[in-house]
């Protein structure tokens, strides 16, 4: 957390990819927006090889949905929230993008509160590839290429539980049965990073702290 | 932006030779440059400069008119988590004249050997592509990119190629050892920002201060900017200063040989961190075990 300069919040993500994720905001906008109440998001994903392509764009769009639920966007009417995702490591086979969709979520879950942008709360993210009628929690790059379907989830963790389902963006071939058994061990296991990224937040506060009490 | 009182702070600390980072007017930001897991990725800090490039190569047509040459792009593209003063899927002119810098810098001045690229004349050939994110903005982009990026040059290495015939079989990394890329030269930027200093009295122009490696702020203020490009066997690459305030002649040739003195400094340091990355990857030795070579003696 808080590794960039010149932005309000950033947080880099590393857990089989490596994703680093900037935010920059509120500031005026510099195009109209088209709702006169909310404040406006800008996001941007940048790949780590090549162009932004339709993949970046459903990544976006899956990272949308999850910030329409927490982003309190009503505070900053008319202003601009400009989010930047930035892919240094893909981590699995080009036809993939779970492991990245989730490290991109629990970046920008972690650099919005590095901003102090209001949220309504936590949320965190987990990729889970089933190899094999086997669920396996933060695939390797291997295990994701064998898999039958791969599954990432996120939800919404207030009081260290998982109370609320953001997203669940599902690859494959995969029975109903094995899809509940999904949603529930990735509520656990979104549980866990969300213990993690508490502990990371609470380092990176004492750590901010002690530079603004040394700058006094 | 900067305000009144920054900009005269500044200025009035240039003319009795100081800096708003204790550095002396010619002291380059020392560069750090890690590599990443895979070939070709490089991170590289100047200062608070944060620049990672990403290397790939990939198989097409070459150009037509140049048949036995493969092709070799650099994507520059600032975005705004580099500074919310660059907009997003937007180049601005400061953008645009970075990216021509370097382009220059680095694909013009012959670093790549093109014709190593070339597989099957007129129909196959490499396409070498370096991706330069910008992660963190202080000044000195066109140093840094430059440095990253033939940093990344040297550690890419490319899958093995079997041609039989017109058919071409690109090897498993793991099954044929990949072949790193020919680069024939390190060309290396040195950027120096030229402030007008002028007497508080009668306001004319003193003298032209010439600044290595400004940071944003100091960017701000200078007066114009020069670029050079010049590698450790005194091959002057480019000379870049576009518009701005005047300079004599026989100061750039001064700058020139400064700028040689840091291009020797910056190719050790790159030289040096290729080296502890070869080692760390050579673990166990493996390399003269998979090695063919026989050993040579004197009669």
């Amino acid at each position: 957390m808080n590794i960039l300069n010149n932005v309000d919040g950033s947080a880099k993500w590393e857990q089989g990819t490596s994703v680093i994720c900037s935010v920059t905001g509120p500031i005026e906008t510099r195009r109209r927006t088209d709702e006169p109440t909310l404040a406006q998001v800008e996001l941007v994903i940048r790949p780590a090889i090549g162009q932004a392509t339709t993949r970046e764009t459903l990544i976006k769009d899956r990272i949308y949905s999850v910030l329409a639920a927490t982003v309190v966007r009503n505070l900053y009417p008319r202003m601009l929230l400009q989010i930047v995702i930035q892919i240094l490591e893909q981590g699995e086979g080009t036809g993939y993008n779970v492991l990245k969709l989730a490290a991109c979520l629990n970046a920008v879950c972690l650099a919005l509160i590095d901003s102090r942008t209001p949220m309504t709360g936590l949320f965190t993210a987990v990729a889970i590839a089933i190899v094999d009628d086997k669920l396996i929690l933060h695939p390797t790059r291997k295990q994701v290429s064998q898999s039958t379907s791969t599954h990432a989830v996120s939800y919404f963790v207030e009081n260290n539980k998982a109370t609320g389902l953001l997203m669940c963006e599902s690859e494959g071939e995969f029975t109903e049965n094995q899809l509940f058994e999904v949603l529930e061990q990735a509520a656990r296991a979104c549980e866990d990073v969300a213990l993690d990224m508490r502990e990371r937040i609470e380092k990176g506060v004492k750590e901010g702290l002690r530079i603004d009490a040394g700058q006094e | 932006m900067i305000s009144i009182n920054d900009r005269k702070f500044l200025t009035e600390a240039l003319k009795v030779s100081k800096r708003l980072d204790g550095r002396s007017m010619e002291e380059q930001r020392p560069m750090e440059v890690t590599f990443g897991s895979q070939f070709g990725h490089v991170e590289l800090t100047m200062g608070k400069t944060k620049v990672v490039v990403r290397i790939s190569a990939e198989i097409t047509k070459p150009n037509e008119r140049r048949p036995f040459e493969g092709i070799f792009v650099v994507h520059t593209d600032i975005g705004s988590m580099a500074s919310p003063i660059f907009e997003n899927n937007h180049q601005s002119e400061q953008e645009i004249m970075i990216s021509q810098v370097v382009e220059k810098a680095v694909r013009r001045s012959g670093a790549l050997d093109l014709e190593s690229l070339c597989i099957v004349a007129g129909k196959k050939c490499w396409e070498i592509r370096a991706d330069v994110h910008y992660l963190d903005f202080d000044g000195g982009l066109v140093d840094a990119t430059c440095a990253a990026v033939m940093a990344g040059l040297y550690h890419f290495k490319k899958p093995d190629v079997d041609v039989d015939g017109g058919a071409v079989t690109v090897c498993d990394m793991e099954e044929r050892h990949p072949v790193a890329l020919s680069v024939l030269h390190l060309p290396v930027s040195v950027t120096y920002g030229l402030f007008e200093l002028k007497n508080d009295e009668t306001n004319e122009v003193e003298k032209v201060e010439c600044v290595l490696d400004c940071t944003a702020i100091e960017r701000q203020v200078q007066n114009a900017e020069i670029t050079i490009t010049i590698n450790k066997n005194r091959d002057i690459c480019q000379i870049s200063k576009p518009s701005g305030v005047s300079i004599e002649g026989y100061r750039i040739v001064e700058l020139c040989e400064k700028a040689f003195q840091e291009a020797l400094k910056v190719t050790e340091m790159i030289d040096k961190a290729l080296k502890e990355d070869e080692e760390m990857r050579n673990k166990g030795n493996w390399k003269a075990l998979l090695s063919a070579e026989n050993d040579r003696y004197e009669k």
